[in-house]
């Protein structure tokens, strides 16, 4: 019998108490239309976001459909104490406590997927015009480095280069301040620019900066 | 030797008013527009008129310009699928709870 997996997941709370400043009490119960229609509005616009996100982190696409319903199951439930602002760091968030969750009870067998290797692999030609033999080498070459990122740095990386996702955005998915992500960027990026050099795509980068204590907790 | 005696051959960029390892070491910034704007104004002002300095920021770009057109898109099958699930969940049809 799957008790452990049936055990109430205690961060559901993290989603229902998001918003500290709403009156505790007082939030009037949402009608099912009314629900349906904040749904309509606030979630389902940032659907899309979700599910890339949710490919970052989980690096899996049948993980990341799941945690995006998931996602969307908690923040249904959760509409009557949010407050409207903000509405993807919210979504963030939930998704945040959604991935820690799966991850509880993860299934071995979807750990590997191989379709991973083609949403991450080289663009093809019919996506770019006239694009240089060196441009194309150095666009693989990137993508390749991005890959041997500590994953705490590719997860940053992924979020904030590839993603598009503020500084913000990043810190409420990876839930850690946002001078940690800020710190992880610009040290991932260090790496992937001098990661070029051994490869002819630039010169060799100016001396490095004193090394930070979050570099070691990235490393592991 | 004095550290305040000028020394040309030392930094190509005498007339900047930041240094190059000051500049350098906010290339990132200047690369996000992070930070108070008279401040990145200087470092982007060096950046521009520092050849080498301006090449770290190039490389920079341009790294980021790749990680750029590397976003996907949600598949049209995954999106459907999860446009679907949404709509169950506000039907009643996906159990919520």
């Amino acid at each position: 019998m799957p008790v452990l997996t049936e055990a109430p997941p205690t961060d559901l709370v993290d989603d229902l108490v998001v918003d500290l400043d709403a009156p505790a009490a007082a939030a009037p119960e949402l009608t099912d239309a009314e629900r349906a229609r904040l749904f309509e509005e606030l979630v389902v616009p940032e659907t899309d976001v979700l599910w890339r996100v949710a490919l970052s982190i989980t690096r899996n696409r049948a993980d990341a459909e799941d945690v995006v319903q998931e996602t969307l199951l908690r923040a249904f439930r959760s509409l009557g104490t949010f407050d409207g602002r903000y509405p993807r760091a919210w979504l963030l968030t939930i998704l945040r406590n959604a991935e820690r969750n799966r991850h509880r009870r993860r299934r071995p067998e979807l750990l590997s997927d191989p379709e991973m290797a083609e949403d991450l692999g080289p663009r093809t030609e019919s996506d770019e015009v006239e694009v240089s033999a060196e441009q194309h080498e150095f666009t693989d070459f990137v993508a390749q480095a991005v890959e041997q990122l500590p994953d705490g740095f590719r997860e940053v990386v992924e979020l904030v280069d590839i993603n598009g996702l503020s500084y913000q955005e990043a810190a409420d998915v990876l839930g850690v301040p946002i001078g940690t992500v800020m710190s992880r960027l610009h040290r991932a990026r260090r790496r992937l620019r001098e990661a070029l050099v051994p490869a002819g795509f630039g010169p060799a980068a100016p001396a490095e900066l004193p090394a930070t204590a979050d570099d070691t907790e990235v490393e592991g | 030797m004095s550290e305040l005696t000028p020394d040309p051959t030392a930094d190509p960029c005498a007339n900047a008013h930041v240094d190059c390892a000051e500049a350098l070491r906010h290339v990132q910034d200047v690369l996000d527009r992070n930070g108070d704007v008279e401040v990145l104004v200087q470092w982007t002002t060096h950046l521009r008129e520092c050849p080498p300095c301006g090449e770290e920021l190039e490389i920079y770009e341009r790294i980021t310009a790749v990680l750029r057109e590397r976003q996907c898109c949600c598949p049209d099958d995954v999106s459907a699928r999860l446009a679907e699930f949404g709509r169950r969940i506000c039907t009643g049809d996906e159990p919520v709870s």
